[in-house]
């Protein structure tokens, strides 16, 4: 049998169905999650933001648009989310967060493990709005009209952050490399 | 041989998959004549490449439970709930004391709502800056609508000034980078226009003030990315136009307009 899809999920939840907004909870918690982790780099927080996200997207399903996709909307209130948390946090914390996971450990050997903390580490050192983009194109695979929605600008903007975003992003794996 | 901005902006098209053809082959071309373009190709593909090889972490397994254990225990059907309140409402509305409570405080609202923004926000105040967040529910005033923007690429200033519309507002959105102390007087002869709001994102340390027909925003200048928004409210759909001037120790900088329909 087929899954059910978001409309229709979103459709039961709106008539109190937990059961179905569980469902969409399993289908996007991964992708909530992973988005919050590259752009706050603390486990704990990105936990801790993927669940009120959840929770904001219930009380507010009423709100939802189905003309847009359901994933869409709820990248819209994590993407709030991550701008409180971020600005909760003392300046200069973000990158000493980042240097906790750097610590060499055996791990580490594996080049890819390496690569991946090297990119976090990168994401970490750009502003908030080019990680953003990097991390809604490369992480999550959305298309430019899809980020110029999510984002609520338009597409040549989406552009232009994302190509100065992976510029930033070069230059700060290069000046690692480097020191 | 430099690589025009505008091959740059196709390699990047290209990397994402959102390419035309035509484009495509214009790409094609000017890389087999330009190695530098080869390889700036080449350098955004390996870093896209290795953005894109990491596996999704897998979320902790305790996530999902106090999400749900946190969520309301029955979220009714909208149209129960509306009954509900229906219901309520009926109820008291029985009560005569009460109605002719709820009468007198209609009557108390009208009259503040005559008393309206429209007449107020028409005042100039010299400092705004407090008024941040004070704007109209930019939710309840429909889709936003992008009209014009401005690029500036100057050594001492860099950015965008974006204006778009959602329902009676008009929205400066700026965007913007500088290396000095920048005052940017937005004017507009529209009589129908008027200040509304002021929104800062990462910005703190800039200001606003008004007067008739004017707003002022100063900025510092930090090399730091400024954003704010100035929200204006405009009555009617006519034509209108923003002019902007940026001005930086006395010196205009910069000068231009941006368009409301059509110009």
């Amino acid at each position: 049998m087929s899954k059910p899809d978001d409309t229709n999920l979103v459709q039961r939840s709106r008539t109190g169905d937990r059961q179905a907004f569980e469902a969409l909870l399993i289908r996007y918690e991964k992708p909530v999650y992973n988005a919050a982790y590259r752009m706050l780099n603390n486990a704990d927080d990105a936990r801790d933001v993927t669940q009120t996200v959840f929770l904001k997207a219930y009380e507010h399903l009423d709100d939802f648009n189905p003309k847009f996709r359901f994933f869409s909307w709820v990248y819209r209130i994590a993407l709030n989310e991550f701008v409180n948390c971020l600005n909760k946090r003392p300046r200069g914390e973000e990158l000493a967060r980042e240097s906790e996971t750097e610590t060499g450990g055996p791990e580490d050997a594996m080049e890819q493990e390496l690569r991946s903390r090297q990119i976090q580490s990168a994401l970490m050192k750009i502003q908030p709005d080019y990680r953003g983009v990097i991390v809604l194109k490369h992480f999550l695979d959305f298309s430019y009209a899809e980020m110029a929605n999510i984002l609520d600008i338009p597409e040549k903007k989406v552009k232009s952050r994302l190509y100065t975003g992976r510029q930033l992003l070069k230059e700060a794996l290069q000046h690692r490399r480097h020191t | 041989m430099a690589i025009e901005q505008k091959y740059i902006d196709l390699i990047n098209a290209e990397i994402d998959g959102e390419i035309s053809a035509a484009d495509q082959a214009l790409l094609d071309q000017a890389i087999a004549e330009n190695a530098e373009a080869q390889a700036l190709r080449d350098d955004l593909a390996g870093l896209c490449a290795d953005l894109g090889s990491g596996e999704l972490l897998s979320p902790p397994g305790g996530l999902r439970g106090p999400a749900l254990r946190r969520m309301p225990a029955a979220r009714l059907p909208v149209r129960e709930q509306i009954r509900g309140i229906t219901q309520v409402l009926g109820n008291l509305f029985s009560i005569p004391a009460i109605r002719y409570g709820l009468s007198f405080a209609a009557g108390i609202v009208i009259t503040f709502t005559l008393l309206d923004s429209n007449h107020l926000s028409r005042q100039a105040f010299d400092d705004v800056t407090s008024l941040v967040g004070t704007m109209s529910d930019i939710d309840s005033a429909g889709a936003v609508t992008s009209n014009d923007d401005m690029l500036l690429t100057l050594n001492e200033l860099a950015g965008t000034v974006n204006l778009s519309t959602a329902g009676p507002l008009m929205i400066l959105d700026f965007d913007l980078t500088s290396s000095l102390p920048i005052e940017i007087v937005a004017t507009f002869d529209d009589r129908d226009i008027w200040f509304n709001g002021f929104a800062q994102l990462e910005s703190a340390g800039t200001t606003v003030s008004t007067a008739t027909g004017q707003v002022t925003v100063r900025m510092q200048g930090e090399r730091r990315q400024r954003r704010y928004a100035v929200y204006l409210h405009k009555s009617g759909q006519n034509a209108a136009t923003v002019h902007l001037r940026f001005v930086a120790a006395g010196e205009t900088l910069h000068e231009g307009n941006l368009h409301f329909g059509k110009k």
